[in-house]
């Protein structure tokens, strides 16, 4: 806390958003008589520039507000943990019922949109592995989920194998491709591995724009082969082979899309249930203890090399693996969905969680995926909003919004007490 | 001296072009605690990373039980039976005390991991009442002695200690010492002791080496060195 007076602060905000909206709102294009004329916006300004005044204002009261220093920040600590103890236990499953019966219940395009989320978790999910567990930074995740997508529908427009078939061999390349970025960058940490994987993921989409003869370039790859259950079709008519037929239902578009869910749903848990059963391995302790730090790791003796190819590879893997699910969901895919936004976007996911805690990730993607879709009423707004509940979230919760470590051994008695010591001394 | 355990014969080192090992020869013979003592900046640190290959020694050569380590991976040297607690504690601060000691099993395979568990409680019975908490919340103290059970998880021939009494309260620092001398007695453990705190170092110790700019000046028994009226001059009286 800095010690300017909160007046002085929210002039100087003031002040700084004078310099950046005068020119960005001050001023309109109109297309006149003798081409295009500036016309000035000073009341627009003006009511920018008070409303961050007056906000600034207001955070710097509400932070410097008298603490209650009777009760004590232990005591508080301890409720905060407890309350979320409490409520995580009910939490996990609530948010399980609604995932499994939600397509049942809701429209398609909530159905949808429930994919979209799915698939986020997922490779929120498996970023947490690289960046939450084994502590390395990675900028370039999303070249992964472009080799998983590539390598199913190129593998599957070759050799004419479906869905099931092609998914391992997407996982097994994304996580070669793991390796392949893990060697060159080893030595690397902090913000040196952040920029070598950032290139790295803009490397792949490059090759996959330029490479017009394998991979169409910008015209991307159309086709793909859409997910059968046991070898039956979701089509619009009910022969045989086809899953309305096998079943005696009317033909309609809404299996497909929930027959998707379930499966993108299914991907899910299952990178959840590896991360948490690795968790409770040594080779999972070993991450953890990697982003700890290092050279604590190599001088008891743990290879460096292979434990931090491992976390690529894996991470990689279920990467691959969210990547042929986009390619089979879409039937359809271009160097264009795998920009740096998506790696942005699936790491602001796993550091708004709270780096290493899985229910966070599905917390946060809630709130960055379902957020804006959410507010897609409100059309031009709706981005404003979801900036503004960024900023209010990182000041409330800066070390994102699930904190606890839950210990990956325990004794008997203290399984259930453990947990609820160690939330105490990270909350807050 | 009994059969060498770890002998390094005319090893330098560099940083760069900075020459930070001077041709050193040393012995730690088996069951024996040798203490390396120097100012800031002598090179002691730097002899003891050495051994564990990083940085990598450019000439002369490292013997561990007869054997050459000199151009083995760390992982690899720190699975021949050598531990270190290194400089500065380096213990995971996030992780509970009972993982951190379980790390350090981790090179040696988890089997007898229980047994040595009970084995450090035993000698660190501090340890075992703050076995759920996170290392990051243990005092200075603890913290020490976690790194030093933590080496101990891998039951070492050879354990590297370096600087145990950084930082730490000198009633603190004679429980430490007090424990590696309990160590060596009853289990035959041989210890290399990196130290500035000279007084106690060269008491404890069997014998003891003095490094001066990265070179060996003085090797003697303990209590010879202590008698010396060089080192009293240069370690032991204006602070040290």
């Amino acid at each position: 806390m800095n010690a300017r007076g909160p007046l002085a602060d929210a002039f100087l905000s003031a002040l700084i958003a004078l310099g950046l909206f005068a020119p960005m709102v001050g001023l309109e294009t109109h297309v006149g008589a003798h081409g295009i004329a500036l016309a000035p916006r000073p009341l627009a300004v003006a009511a920018l520039v008070g409303a961050v005044f007056v906000l600034r204002l207001a955070v710097r009261l509400w932070q410097a507000r008298p603490h209650r220093a009777a009760a004590g920040p232990g005591a508080a600590r301890a409720r905060l943990a407890a309350a979320l103890g409490g409520t995580k236990r009910f939490l996990i499953p609530t948010l399980l019922a609604i995932a499994v019966v939600m397509p049942f219940l809701a429209s398609r395009a909530t159905i949808d949109l429930g994919i979209l989320m799915l698939t986020y978790v997922m490779l929120g999910w498996g970023l947490n592995i690289v960046v939450g567990l084994a502590g390395l930074l990675d900028l370039g995740y999303v070249a992964f989920y472009a080799v998983g997508a590539y390598s199913y529908a190129l593998i599957a427009q070759a050799t004419g194998l479906g869905f099931w078939s092609c998914l391992p061999a997407s996982g097994v390349l994304a996580a070669l491709w793991g390796i392949t970025l893990g060697f060159p960058v080893l030595r690397l940490r902090g913000d040196y591995l952040a920029i070598v994987t950032l290139a790295f993921g803009e490397i792949i989409r490059i090759v996959l724009l330029n490479w017009v003869s394998l991979t169409g370039g910008p015209n991307g790859i159309s086709g793909i082969p859409r997910p059968t259950l046991f070898g039956l079709r979701f089509t619009m008519t009910d022969g045989p082979g086809t899953f309305a037929g096998f079943f005696h239902l009317a033909p309609s578009p809404t299996h497909r899309v929930m027959f998707l869910y379930y499966v993108i749903l299914g991907l899910a848990l299952l990178t959840n249930w590896v991360t948490l059963r690795l968790r409770r391995q040594p080779l999972g302790r070993v991450w953890e203890a990697l982003r700890e730090d290092e050279i604590a790791c190599r001088s008891l003796g743990i290879n460096v090399t292979t434990t931090k190819l491992t976390a690529f590879a894996v991470g990689a893997c279920f990467g691959g693996f969210a990547g042929a699910f986009f390619a089979t969901r879409q039937g359809f895919i271009s160097p264009e969905s795998f920009t740096f936004m998506e790696s942005a976007t699936v790491l602001a996911i796993v550091v708004l969680g709270g780096m290493g805690s899985q229910l966070g990730v599905v917390l946060a993607t809630l709130v960055m995926i379902g957020g804006p879709e959410m507010f897609r009423p409100l059309a031009d707004y709706r981005m404003l909003i979801f900036g503004l509940a960024l900023v209010v979230m990182m000041v409330l919760r800066p070390r994102g919004l699930v904190t606890e470590r839950r210990p990956s051994i325990m004794l008997g008695a203290a399984a259930r007490a453990a947990p609820l010591a160690l939330a105490a001394e990270e909350v807050g | 001296m009994s059969r060498p355990l770890l002998e390094l014969a005319g090893v330098d080192t560099f940083y760069g072009a900075v020459q930070a090992l001077k041709n050193v020869d040393l012995a730690v013979g088996e069951g024996e605690i040798v203490t390396l003592i120097g100012a800031n900046g002598a090179g002691k640190s730097t002899l003891m990373m050495t051994v564990c290959g990083q940085p990598r020694a450019r000439s002369g050569q490292i013997r561990y039980d007869g054997e050459d380590i000199t151009h083995l991976p760390t992982h690899r040297i720190m699975r021949r039976g050598i531990a270190q607690a290194p400089e500065g504690r380096r213990i995971f601060p996030r992780m509970s005390v009972r993982e951190n000691l379980l790390m350090g099993a981790e090179s040696a395979g988890q089997n007898a991991a229980e047994a040595e568990m009970a084995r450090v409680f035993a000698l660190f019975p501090r340890l075992a009442e703050r076995e759920r908490q996170r290392g990051g919340t243990l005092s200075g103290g603890e913290q020490q002695m976690l790194a030093i059970g933590r080496a101990l998880m891998s039951r070492p021939r050879l354990l590297l200690l370096d600087e145990p009494s950084l930082g730490l309260a000198p009633l603190v620092v004679r429980q430490i010492f007090q424990a590696i001398r309990t160590l060596n007695r009853e289990t035959g453990l041989t210890v290399l002791l990196v130290e500035q705190n000279a007084y106690q170092a060269l008491r404890l110790a069997h014998r003891g080496y003095v490094l001066v700019n990265g070179a060996i000046t003085m090797a003697g028994a303990g209590a010879e060195l202590l008698a010396r009226p060089e080192i009293r001059a240069a370690y032991l009286e204006g602070g040290h």
